[in-house]
């Protein structure tokens, strides 16, 4: 069954509860590192989830760069067929990065944008990139997590979330 | 005897009222008229109706009873306009025995009309358990004296507004203040609608209270007449490419009042009845609507809010409203008609399983599934779910289809700065 961001969400809540309660440290890292994971799956389900509603509208609304985005396919021009000459999205996939697609979401679909140089967007990075390490580890690099960690990766992904829905829906999200 | 009657001073005076209220004293016995007390004639300081207080014995009024008042005395086509009396009710059976201990009952509203059932010209419009329980006591020759107040010669509207205050006092759903008004200020044309299209079955009234059936409303059917005409005067309004480009907001008639969408389409069209689309269209959800609660009842997920689901307060008027749009697209129209093949494994044409699991993350975690609710976002979603559907024959209502119909609206909105 699909899980939705609440919960991926409540996923991350429940490994952090263990993380924290538990006083063996190996188990304090394993529990932060599978919250962290969660946390920025549920934010991710919620990011694509959003890029989805807009790839089922229909054909003339965005421009065929912004359909290839939100659908994450490649955008070629077409050199043959009735399309020639015009640009159209293509089968290849290509996938966008989660700060991207956030971006492009606010940018597009409100008459804002994306503070880069708010608090919580650098939050976001920062703990963008321990799931980054997390996800594709390296010998030569060495991430420790901690439930402090995981507690901070649950707020973000909800900071976030609340702020693209406020952005894009309009509308407060309910955890 | 002389009774002597007077019209307080908020009263002007009737000589029509007069006799009439002369003529029930002479024809029935009142505690008043035995004590040669005078009988006051009141006027309703809103409506303008008349009527008097008085006490009969309960022998005396219980054959003069009528629990099946109409609102419309001339026709007797003119349905029963009070609740179901329910005499299994435990209040019932309680008001039952008091009377039968000689409990007196007061404030009974009854109508004074012997235009019809003239053996019976208490026409009973408020406090017909109570009646009822006075007639049981009678046969067991418990007779006490009772208040009532008798009206006389009430107008059609004030009938109807009798009718309704009546009933402010005790639990009464809109659904039976809908169907009386409905009655009154339009007639039966509705009801014969929807027996002629199947919605009603033959001799079948609305409901009076929703929970208690699993058939249309006065307001579920006001609210198909609506959205079939609101959806016909939008696709005029649109050429055929942008029909998929719009996000369409289905109506819901108010239910407790005359709605007035509902009013002004069937006053400034008198040809609403004879329609020929919108019959077919009202025959063509009522098929959908027999097969959704047919293929229910013969599955393992046998259960009231599935087999109504075509009936709800976002399904109906968004199929009626699409059912409207789509007059002018042959091909999308007939597929829309048509009942939708089940999905894989699922027993039903509307997939009401699926539905009630379907929630987007824009939902509030309360949500209780696709077209479960009255809300506008639902009805708008349920339209986008039948225009999606209309685009082909062989579609059914699959999660993708509803998935896709879904976001379309949500993307829809925010492009357009909507909901």
């Amino acid at each position: 069954m699909t899980k939705y961001y609440r919960e991926l969400l409540d996923d991350g809540q429940w490994f952090f509860d263990q993380a924290d309660s538990d006083q063996n440290t190996q188990n304090q890292e394993r529990f932060s590192t599978a919250s962290i994971l969660f946390s920025f799956m549920a934010l991710e389900s919620f990011t694509n989830n959003m890029m989805a509603d807009f790839t089922t509208l229909p054909s003339g609304l965005l421009t065929p760069h912004e359909q290839g985005f939100l659908a994450e396919k490649v955008v070629e021009l077409a050199d043959s067929g009735k399309n020639a000459g015009k640009f159209e999205v293509t089968n290849k996939q290509r996938y966008q990065s989660l700060e991207y697609k956030i971006m492009f979401l606010v940018a597009r679909f409100s008459k804002d944008t994306v503070d880069k140089g708010s608090t919580l967007w650098q939050r976001f990075q920062k703990m963008k990139d321990i799931r980054d390490s997390l996800t594709h580890p390296r010998k030569d690099i060495t991430q420790i997590t901690s439930p402090k960690d995981a507690q901070e990766a649950i707020s973000v992904s909800k900071e976030i979330i609340e702020l693209v829905s406020q952005k894009v829906w309009k509308k407060k999200v309910k955890f | 005897m002389i009774i002597k009657t007077i019209f307080d001073q908020s009263s002007p005076l009737n000589t029509s009222v007069e006799n009439a209220v002369n003529e029930f004293l002479s024809m029935v016995e009142t505690l008043e008229a035995s004590q040669d007390n005078k009988i006051i004639i009141h006027q309703d300081g809103v409506e303008k109706s008349y009527y008097i207080r008085c006490c009969l014995l309960g022998k005396t009024a219980a054959p003069l009873i009528d629990l099946n008042a109409r609102l419309i005395p001339e026709s007797p086509d003119s349905y029963r306009a009070n609740r179901k009396l329910l005499v299994k009710n435990k209040t019932f059976l309680r008001m039952s025995q008091d009377a039968a201990r000689g409990r007196e009952f007061n404030d009974i509203i009854v109508e004074y009309n012997n235009g019809y059932t003239p053996e019976s010209p208490l026409k009973v419009w408020g406090g017909q358990h109570r009646s009822r329980a006075i007639q049981l006591a009678s046969e067991k020759e418990i007779s006490r004296y009772h208040g009532f107040r008798v009206y006389f010669c009430l107008t059609k509207e004030q009938r109807s507004e009798l009718a309704l205050i009546s009933n402010t006092n005790i639990n009464v759903s809109n659904d039976l203040f809908d169907r009386a008004l409905e009655e009154t200020m339009v007639g039966p044309y509705l009801r014969h609608w929807c027996q002629r299209v199947g919605l009603l079955g033959p001799g079948e009234d609305f409901p009076d209270t929703k929970s208690n059936s699993e058939r249309v409303t006065t307001q579920l059917a006001r609210t198909f007449i609506v959205n079939f005409f609101l959806g016909k005067r939008r696709s005029a309004e649109l050429s055929s490419e942008p029909l998929d480009k719009n996000v369409y907001e289905p109506y819901l008639c108010l239910s407790g009042v005359l709605d007035d969408q509902y009013s002004l389409i069937v006053s400034q069209n008198n040809k609403v009845w004879d329609d020929k689309a919108l019959e077919e269209s009202g025959k063509a959800f009522s098929a959908l609507n027999k097969a959704q609660s047919e293929s229910i009842k013969k599955s393992s997920i046998n259960g009231k809010s599935f087999r109504t689901k075509a009936i709800t307060l976002s399904v109906l008027p968004a199929w009626a409203y699409v059912a409207g749009l789509l007059q002018q697209h042959e091909s999308r129209l007939k597929n829309h008609l048509s009942i939708p093949k089940a999905t894989k494994g699922e027993p039903d044409p509307l997939n009401a399983r699926e539905m009630s699991q379907y929630k987007h993350d824009k939902d509030l975690p309360t949500y209780r599934g696709l077209g479960t609710r009255s809300s506008m976002a639902d009805r708008q979603r349920m339209a986008q779910v039948f225009l999606a559907r209309s685009l082909d024959a062989e579609a059914t209502f699959d999660k993708k289809l509803i998935n896709k119909a879904v976001s379309t609206v949500i993307g829809l909105n925010v492009l357009s700065g909507g909901y």
